[in-house]
């Protein structure tokens, strides 16, 4: 895959174009910010955007500006959503790949310990995996990425299971290939679509489960802004001041949707069938 | 002692597999004996046809002498050797000398390589084990070579297997086993999940290749056309076992065993004439689950011919006696099958004779009492 196969497939460009947007931004924040993030205001309660007084996207209930809450926030909730996924998507991976690849007792004890941590709903998960490790940033990323885990090792079993009795699997077995041989050339290259699939997915759902934890008060804590505690705390206000969740909302959206184009032309790409169809 | 003629020799060959039962606890509750008891020898240069209806076990068999199922119990000596009891480093050492042509060219080619890899793969496996030293250089060039003689343009090369046909993606299996120069070909199926049309180029291929590069195949099929096509002999199979096996020419002309002679009595002929004469041996009933341990004849149930000894003892595969067999067949057997076949194998005579040994020697081996001693 080349640099400019990429550059042909539009999707996947559109995706990496959102995607550096916010990676810039992010850069940004550290350097400047239009606001103090963190520093109330209260003469300027909830007002909406204007260019007048600076604030683009308004402020909150306390005055704080919000274009300067979502820069700021925009990084960690970017680094809980990259660092859950990679949490999830490599222990589950390896443990789907393991048990598929393997079959027999490990297949059957790791797959019902996937089911054990299945059973429970995810946010309820998260909240008991905040519960016991405690309110911190780096909990969040462990809760996260324990949910994705049975997630990660079921899709990726499935797949293995799917493409390990193909003859060209026999073939190289026949030909005294090594397991890791199999495992590396043969196996995970044809497993990749469904996981990328996965990875596009669970980049979001990380950011919306992070808002749902901040909601309920175990994520990301106040007054050090996320979206997801923005989300929430906007909720109270949202009816007056709509701008206080439309924003924070918005930025959730794109980045989102960047991610899932990005994972549809890297599917596209890595899959030399749809390669050629754009 | 080697004998050297003899590339294969396969000795009390069985594949069983274990049923399991239970959530929890796995525990077996029994045995699939897919492949129970099997014999045969190939020498070299020649191609051996295994055929049989399908659930006979004839692909474990294949299976099995490639290592790629773990026998139950058996030798499988490959130039005197026995692969069943090598370690593993000495086994991977022997892979080169035989390679599998598959089945199923969709699932035999990984979609995500390209051509020129999947024909490399067998050479880069063993060249990074050691076994034999390749340059890239030198692989690109025997693969592109081999590409030619398969019927494959160069361009391929650098194409995805997505890109063909069915025909030309056994082609690419074909190449891809005939990459190390290996002395055995295990062919499971070759032609059978082709077009007609396709199944004769790919047949002509590989007898092409056969007198080219004096390979020898085991074949496996189930379509008894392209075994006679093909194969000098042929192995009839049933429920895990081999019961007949003779050369092409005189198991066609001369089928002894009953389940033989339902087989190929259920063949189309070609001529009009004989075909309105043809009279198909209807089987009864099923073949029976090859899970139930029973004594006896595998076929007795079914076999139209069946003696009160076949309930008690099972028949072994023996050397037929050509004398005997006239006699036995046509006093034990209804006369018009047994007759005719008597009477076919007269004609066949010239390769046994009275010479009871160079009968042996030719191979017509039958599991049945009906020719027994």
């Amino acid at each position: 895959m080349t640099l400019k196969a990429i550059g042909k497939n539009s999707i996947a460009v559109t995706g990496i174009v959102i995607i550096g947007i916010y990676l810039l931004t992010i850069a940004l924040s550290f350097f400047w910010l239009p606001f103090d993030p963190v520093k109330m205001d209260v003469d300027h309660l909830l007002e909406p955007p204007s260019l007048a007084t600076g604030h683009l996207f308004g402020t909150d209930e306390f005055g704080r500006d919000i274009l300067s809450r979502i820069m700021k926030g925009g990084f960690v909730s970017l680094v809980i959503s990259l660092s859950a996924t990679a949490m999830g998507a490599t222990i589950g991976i390896a443990m789907g790949t393991w048990a598929g690849f393997l079959g027999g007792r490990w297949d059957h004890w790791l797959m019902r310990l996937a089911d054990v941590l299945f059973s429970f709903p995810s946010l309820l998960l998260a909240i008991f995996v905040m519960a016991v490790l405690g309110e911190k940033t780096w909990n969040v990323i462990i809760a996260i990425g324990i949910v994705y885990i049975p997630q990660f090792a079921r899709i990726s079993r499935g797949a293995i299971l799917g493409v390990k009795t193909n003859d060209f699997v026999r073939a190289a077995r026949s030909n005294g290939a090594s397991s890791s041989f199999i495992l590396f050339r043969h196996l995970l290259p044809n497993i990749i679509v469904p996981i990328i699939v996965q990875i596009s997915l669970s980049l979001s759902v990380a950011i919306l489960l992070e808002s749902s934890l901040s909601f309920l008060g175990l994520g990301v804590q106040p007054p050090a802004p996320s979206w997801g505690n923005m989300l929430s705390s906007a909720r109270k206000v949202m009816v007056i001041a709509p701008w206080t969740a439309v924003y924070p909302g918005l930025a959730i959206v794109f980045l989102v949707l960047g991610f899932n184009l990005l994972g549809d032309g890297l599917r596209d790409l890595l899959d030399p069938r749809l390669r050629n169809l754009r | 002692m080697v004998n050297e003629e003899i590339l294969l020799e396969v000795r009390g060959l069985k594949v069983h597999f274990p049923i399991e039962k239970g959530i929890i606890t796995r525990r077996r509750v029994g045995w699939v004996r897919a492949v129970d008891g099997v014999d045969f020898t190939l020498r070299r240069g020649e191609s051996l046809g295994l055929v049989g209806e399908s659930g006979c076990g004839k692909t474990t068999t294949a299976m099995a002498v490639a290592r790629l199922e773990a026998l139950s119990a058996g030798q499988v000596l490959f130039e005197g050797r026995d692969l069943a009891s090598m370690a593993n480093a000495e086994l991977n050492r022997a892979r080169k000398d035989f390679q599998i042509v598959f089945q199923d060219p969709w699932s035999s080619l990984d979609p995500r390589m390209r051509v020129r890899d999947i024909i490399a793969e067998p050479l880069r496996i063993h060249a990074g084990r050691g076994h034999i030293a390749a340059t890239e250089a030198e692989i690109a060039e025997r693969v592109l070579a081999l590409m030619e003689r398969c019927g494959l343009s160069k361009d391929f090369a650098t194409r995805y297997p997505h890109e063909f046909s069915g025909g030309q993606r056994q082609r690419i299996g074909i190449a891809r086993a005939l990459v190390l120069g290996p002395k055995l070909i295990i062919a499971d199926e070759p032609v059978s999940a082709l077009d007609v049309s396709i199944q004769s180029q790919i047949l002509n291929l590989l007898k092409d290749l056969q007198k080219e590069l004096g390979l020898t195949f085991l074949f496996i099929a189930h379509d008894l056309a392209v075994v006679e096509y093909f194969c000098s002999r042929i192995a009839v199979m049933y429920l895990g076992r081999i019961v007949e096996t003779a050369s092409s020419y005189e198991l066609n002309r001369a089928p002894l065993h009953p389940y033989t002679k339902a087989l190929l009595s259920a063949v189309p002929l070609p001529d009009p004439k004989r075909e309105r004469e043809r009279r198909r041996i209807i089987l009864k009933g099923d073949v029976p689950s090859p899970s139930v341990e029973r004594p006896g004849c595998p076929f007795r149930e079914r076999c139209p011919e069946a003696m009160d000894r076949c309930e008690r003892e099972a028949p072994t595969l023996r050397p037929v006696n050509p004398g005997r067999t006239g006699h036995e067949a046509g006093g034990g057997v209804g006369a018009s099958g047994g007759g005719a076949g008597v009477a076919d194998f007269g004609g066949a005579g010239g390769l046994g004779g009275g010479n009871g040994v160079g009968r042996a020697e030719s191979g017509h081996l039958v599991s049945c009492f009906l020719y027994a001693d």
